[in-house]
């Protein structure tokens, strides 16, 4: 797992049949001590906890656990979004809070 | 799962099992952010009928066979799932960033 930013979504009438209705979210990792953004942005599923634009949440990266969190095991996706952050603390300090 | 253009077709008559009826296609991975070509063109499956030049989302590693299980494909008859290590789940209409980094 990893916390990220989520920076925008995307649309697409056509996808896989498993897809349909998923909320499609592009996410991108953050670096936990500043809160700036590092590496490649990704497409994420929503796991349905109601993650929007500029929320920072919790992305799962395997398959596995993320067709669990959908509640679907045919489900062809790795990365979902599990949770939105409320904190976060390194080394007891508070570098994130909504 | 990542982005990609799909820049070509491949055709392969002798091939491993379950593969075949299946629609390979060569595609160049972009960036989410720039729509920059980011690494190496691969080939990957297709699930949802995308043509040259489309801009696609797709899925590697283990979850694109999850993509053709309990596949029929054309005719009638029970499949395997394919040798895949790509799928293509989707033709990308429009994003939007809200974000920018």
């Amino acid at each position: 797992m990893f916390i990220a930013k989520v920076i925008g979504n995307v649309w697409a009438d056509r996808k896989h049949r498993e897809l349909a209705g998923a909320k499609l979210l592009l996410v991108k990792a953050m670096e936990p001590g500043g809160g700036g953004l590092v590496g490649e942005s990704t497409l994420a599923l929503d796991g349905g906890f109601g993650a929007g634009p500029g929320d920072a949440v919790l992305v799962v990266d395997e398959g596995g656990s993320a067709r669990k969190i959908l509640g679907n095991p045919k489900c062809p996706v790795r990365t979902v979004v599990c949770g939105v952050l409320d904190k976060v603390q390194v080394h007891g300090k508070t570098v994130l809070s909504r | 799962m990542k982005q990609a253009k799909v820049i070509g077709r491949v055709f392969c008559s002798r091939q491993c099992c379950g593969m075949d009826r299946k629609t390979t296609l060569l595609i160049q991975p972009l960036d989410w952010e720039t729509d920059k070509p980011s690494g190496d063109p691969l080939v990957a499956a297709d699930t949802v009928g995308a043509g040259a030049g489309e801009t696609v989302f797709f899925v590697a590693a283990r979850e694109a066979i999850a993509a053709f299980e309990d596949w029929d494909g054309e005719t009638s008859s029970r499949t395997e799932p394919p040798p895949v290590d790509a799928a293509i789940l989707g033709i990308i209409d429009g994003k939007k960033l809200y974000v920018h980094s």
